[in-house]
């Protein structure tokens, strides 16, 4: 047995003094099952997915939240959740799955903008963010705020509403779990918004004490004449305005509307979890074995034809690393 | 002393460039293809990187070669088995 161990874990005479486990054979094997390994899992994810699967829980009062935590730490206003930019992030999120595609401009030329118009919502400043396949609200979020074009969208001073959907489908063959989240501002709010100027008129007796010549320098009373800060694009969306529940049958979808604004499901086996857990762990295996193998080689100040341990280890490291920070969603 | 001066400034350029895989991929936060094919060319650099260091050692071997690009294939691998 203890022999065993050494043959496998210790440069030794036996296994020509590098560590059995750290052979071209054994690396060999390593690609081998963890190939099958990847096989197995997505068979046990389609099949059973009650059992292994990625856990998801996105809830929109979440998402609502960590947004206007974020506005509010910059000091700026909250967003209300309108249900017109929810019903555009629906109908967005529908759309992605009908016609199979991850993009802000649908392959038949619809904008963000059309879907909001068409919900009903008349927009002065209007903005869209995306999001899939991640694993919570705050996953979402924080990702957003990584990037500082999505960034941009949540703190933009501007905006009033925001409108989310959080729509499961399936996406370029593989399920997909979207959020689409949606930002607005209506004229009547632009203009509310914006500051009142203060001219005051000069009195009769500022007028009386004053020269002639800066009389007639005073200014006529003005209205301020409220400059939106995008054009403005009057669409009468009376006639075009529809229902969430209208939408999906016209396109020929076929799925819950209920649904689209929360996504919760947990498996018994979150798959994220152990994949992160299992190659976590054979990284770590192959640095503690590499460690050894350099600390008795330089030891024993055996001289053999391989790789360089020092470089191995800082490679695994580094390996190490990306796992740790990686994340399963993607945003747009 | 050569030698020892020659292989810290080959490891120098190994910890660049891992280095600046591991900002990159951190940068790329999201973006699961872009992250994905930063840890590609990581490994493939990593490869390049132990078939040059061998070679001006002068101690570059078929089985060395092997044993790098098995090593940041297994890291490809994995990379995908966590990020797909």
């Amino acid at each position: 047995m203890a022999h065993l161990f050494v043959h496998l874990f210790v440069p030794h005479p036996s296994n020509n003094h590098r560590a059995k486990v750290l052979h071209l054979d054994a690396l060999f094997l390593y690609v081998i099952a963890f190939l099958i390994f990847q096989i197995a899992t997505s068979w046990v994810r389609t099949s059973y997915p009650d059992v292994l699967g990625y856990a998801t829980d996105i809830r929109v009062s979440e998402l609502l939240n960590l947004t206007n935590a974020k506005r509010q730490e910059a000091g700026l206003e909250p967003v209300l959740l309108n249900e017109k930019l929810s019903q555009a992030a629906a109908m967005k999120g529908s759309d992605m799955f009908a016609l199979n595609y991850w993009a802000h401009t649908s392959p038949e030329g619809k904008l963000p903008w059309d879907f909001i118009v068409r919900a009903g919502y008349t927009y002065t400043v209007a903005g869209e963010n995306l999001a899939k396949n991640f694993n919570d609200s705050r996953g979402v979020v924080e990702a957003w705020m990584a990037s500082s074009s999505h960034r941009d969208n949540i703190m933009k001073p501007s905006y009033r509403d925001i409108g989310f959907a959080v729509v499961n489908g399936v996406l370029n063959g593989e399920e997909t779990t979207l959020v689409v989240e949606m930002f607005g501002t209506t004229p009547a709010q632009l203009v509310a918004k914006a500051p009142q100027p203060v001219v005051k008129e000069a009195s009769a007796q500022d007028r009386a004490t004053m020269p002639k010549s800066q009389i007639t320098a005073l200014p006529a009373p003005i209205t301020l004449k409220n400059e939106p800060e995008q054009r403005v694009i009057p669409v009468d969306v009376s006639q075009e305005a529809i229902t969430i529940q209208e939408y999906p049958q016209q396109l020929g979808l076929q799925f819950d509307t209920t649904k689209l604004f929360d996504f919760v499901r947990k498996p018994l086996l979150n798959l994220t979890s152990v994949n992160k857990s299992v190659t976590m762990i054979f990284i770590g295996f192959l640095l503690g074995v590499t460690f050894l193998d350099l600390w008795i080689v330089h030891k024993r100040k055996i001289v053999r034809v391989a790789g360089r341990s020092h470089a191995h280890i800082l490679f695994l490291s580094m390996l190490l690393i990306l796992i740790n920070y990686s994340a399963t969603g993607s945003i747009l | 002393m050569i030698v020892m001066k020659t292989h810290i400034f080959h490891y120098l350029i190994l910890a660049s460039i891992l280095f600046g895989g591991v900002f990159t991929f951190i940068f790329l936060a999201g973006n699961r293809n872009a992250q994905i094919a930063i840890g590609v060319i990581t490994s493939l650099s990593y490869v390049a990187w132990g078939i040059i260091h061998h070679a001006i050692d002068k101690d570059f071997h078929l089985k060395v070669m092997i044993e790098y690009t098995l090593i940041g294939l297994v890291a490809i691998i994995l990379l995908f088995i966590v990020i797909r």
